[in-house]
């Protein structure tokens, strides 16, 4: 799920076909709830996104339950080039609004209203 | 949810209708905007009146519609001493908000270069995803920058003074301390200073016809005073940096409700007593972010000065490119009103809602003690924007506040869904509005049909009278992240 909610956002803004992996970042994140960390680990993708100017397209997550939730996270794209990347729009923040996240007979399911 | 018409223009959802509402709720709106007023605008805005410490009743503007925690056009104030301060009533972009520049051009004079002079802008104004600014900061100067707005901005000479007295609150709000702003808002921001970001952001230039100027005599006093003169607008913020504190604040403020015992309705209302550690943290890095983005409209200013002198090879004083105005439409402000019979010190949260100062009140440049100050209000890229004035009842009823915009009646997938960008591109073409956008996609999201009617939202306010029409102002061309 935290994967495909990372994959999710960077399809708001661009193709993520179009984002190749040359560069790797690490994150590592805690939190007592699994939506606070659903909610970091995306205003870390954001945060990532915004201070090296990259497109991310792999995640590789390890997810520990243990005094509350830890996440550490492989994430892989590149600069961002505006003569491949067509870009829609931008991802400025990640809001608390309506954010839920379902345990389903497959899995999990979370909604998450980003701020464009 | 019950309301009742208890004026013209004005309809009040009494405390009654939600439990634990401490204040009731108004909706400014007209006869026929109110129909189509959203039922999460109503929810959102009665969520506002159960906060701690509100002073009087919560507001909505014409222009409202449902955003995260407060409705966009969302305003409340609450009282210093016993009430709250929350990102969800301020917004993510802090700091949003409009700067409008006149100039001495007309239609005639502009039209033959406009595609050179877009040109120009798109180069010198980045815009859309992942931009960098032509300012490069040291942490020093960036510091700086939180605690002086535009006051750092003259002393780089990128202001004139002239443009700072035309700036509400003269561009510099305090307590700022960069020492309340976290590395990380620091890291998105500090490459950010002069870009315009992506969105519903845009740089506009736009005509004034004689036959949309409403009140001559203070248009003139705004600096309005030639047949098809031209102005340039901007629509932009805080960037990165005013995101990042709002998202850092609001992980704060989750546990603060837990530790002060506040009941909120909505967890976007995250909130902590004003007079709190959390609070006072929160005021202060707000005011950084408030700073920034007065200051990246300012070199956004700057380089608009740059561009027209290089197209038209005029000088600065033969173009006369100087400050209307710069408001914010997305901010905490501690301000004085009259609430219940007495004066009380309170907060104003302004979310999509624009200052709207009377005749002699302070903070006024001298230049526009007399008339008001002036209100900016953009609208979609192909309706226009207007150019409005602050009365002595927005002082009275609404904590000095008014609309900001249109409003959104359209999401921006459906929008999208319903005109492809480079065809919506062709049609403001047709419609004598040339575009540069840094998105086609982006574009198609701010048609002009996802926005409410703004003449109509106009009209409402110059009614009920808490904002007065100046001018109109149409859009001949348009940058857009």
């Amino acid at each position: 799920m935290f994967g495909s909610c990372a994959a999710a956002l960077f399809s708001v803004i661009t193709d993520l076909e179009s984002i190749e992996k040359s560069v790797e970042r690490r994150v590592d994140l805690r939190a007592e709830e699994l939506d606070a960390l659903l909610y970091d680990w995306l205003a870390e993708l954001v945060y990532l996104k915004d201070v090296h100017r990259e497109l991310y397209c792999e995640f590789r997550i390890e997810l520990q339950q243990h005094d509350g939730f830890h996440l550490v996270a492989a994430v892989g794209g590149e600069l961002i080039d505006p003569l491949r990347h067509h870009t829609r729009t931008d991802v400025k923040a990640v809001t608390y609004h309506r954010l839920e996240i379902k345990k389903t007979d497959s899995g999990y399911e979370a909604f998450v209203v980003l701020d464009l | 949810m019950e309301r009742r018409k208890i004026k013209e223009g004005v309809w009040e959802i009494p405390v009654t209708a939600k439990e634990g509402m401490n204040t009731p709720a108004r909706l400014y709106s007209s006869d026929s905007l109110i129909e189509s007023i959203d039922q999460g605008v109503m929810e959102q805005i009665t969520n506002v009146a159960c906060l701690p410490g509100i002073a009087g009743p919560a507001l909505c503007m014409p222009d409202g519609h449902w955003g995260y925690g407060f409705p966009i056009g969302g305003v409340a104030a609450f009282s210093t001493s016993e009430g709250v301060i929350s990102p969800g009533g301020i917004g993510f972009d802090i700091n949003c908000g409009m700067r409008l520049l006149r100039s001495n051009l007309t239609l005639d004079e502009v039209k033959p270069k406009l595609p050179e002079l877009l040109n120009k802008l798109f180069a010198y104004v980045p815009a859309g995803v992942g931009t960098k600014g032509s300012v490069p900061l040291s942490r020093k100067e960036f510091e700086q920058l939180m605690r002086d707005g535009i006051d750092w901005c003259v002393k780089k000479g990128l202001a004139t003074r002239e443009d700072e007295e035309s700036v509400e609150q003269r561009g510099r709000l305090h307590p700022a301390d960069p020492g309340c702003v976290s590395k990380k808002a620091f890291d998105r921001g500090v490459s950010q200073l002069g870009t315009l970001g992506s969105g519903n952001h845009y740089l506009e230039i736009e005509v004034v016809k004689e036959e949309n100027v409403y009140d001559p005599e203070t248009a003139r006093r705004f600096g309005l005073d030639r047949p098809d003169q031209i102005v340039i607008n901007v629509h932009c913020g805080s960037r990165g940096f005013g995101h990042q504190v709002a998202t850092d604040y609001l992980q704060v403020f989750t546990k603060a409700v837990q530790k002060y015992g506040i009941k909120i309705n909505d967890r976007e209302l995250a909130c902590a007593p004003f007079d709190s550690p959390e609070g006072q943290d929160y005021f202060k890095a707000m005011n950084c972010a408030a700073n920034n983005a007065f200051a990246n409209r300012q070199v956004i200013a700057y380089n608009i000065r740059r561009a027209f002198r290089d197209v038209f090879g005029k000088s600065d004083t033969e173009l006369g490119i100087s400050t209307i105005y710069d408001v914010a439409h997305n901010i905490a402000k501690v301000e004085k009103y009259i609430i219940d019979g007495k004066e009380q010190e309170v907060v104003v949260h302004r979310k999509g809602a624009t200052r709207s100062f009377g005749p002699g009140s302070y903070d006024l440049p001298s230049k526009y003690r007399d008339v008001g100050q002036p209100v900016l209000v953009g609208g979609s890229m192909q309706a226009g924007s207007y150019l409005l004035a602050g009365t002595s009842l927005a002082e009275k009823e609404t904590y000095g506040s008014t609309l900001h915009g249109a409003g959104r009646t359209l999401s921006r997938m459906k929008a999208k869904k319903m005109i492809r960008g480079d065809n919506l591109r062709r049609q403001m073409e047709d419609d004598g509005i040339l575009v540069r956008a840094a998105s086609m996609r982006g574009l198609a999201e701010e048609a002009g049909f996802a926005y409410k009617n703004i003449d109509e939202v106009i009209k409402a306010v110059d009614e009920i009278g808490i904002s007065r029409k100046v001018a109109k102002l149409l859009p001949i061309g348009n940058i857009k992240g």
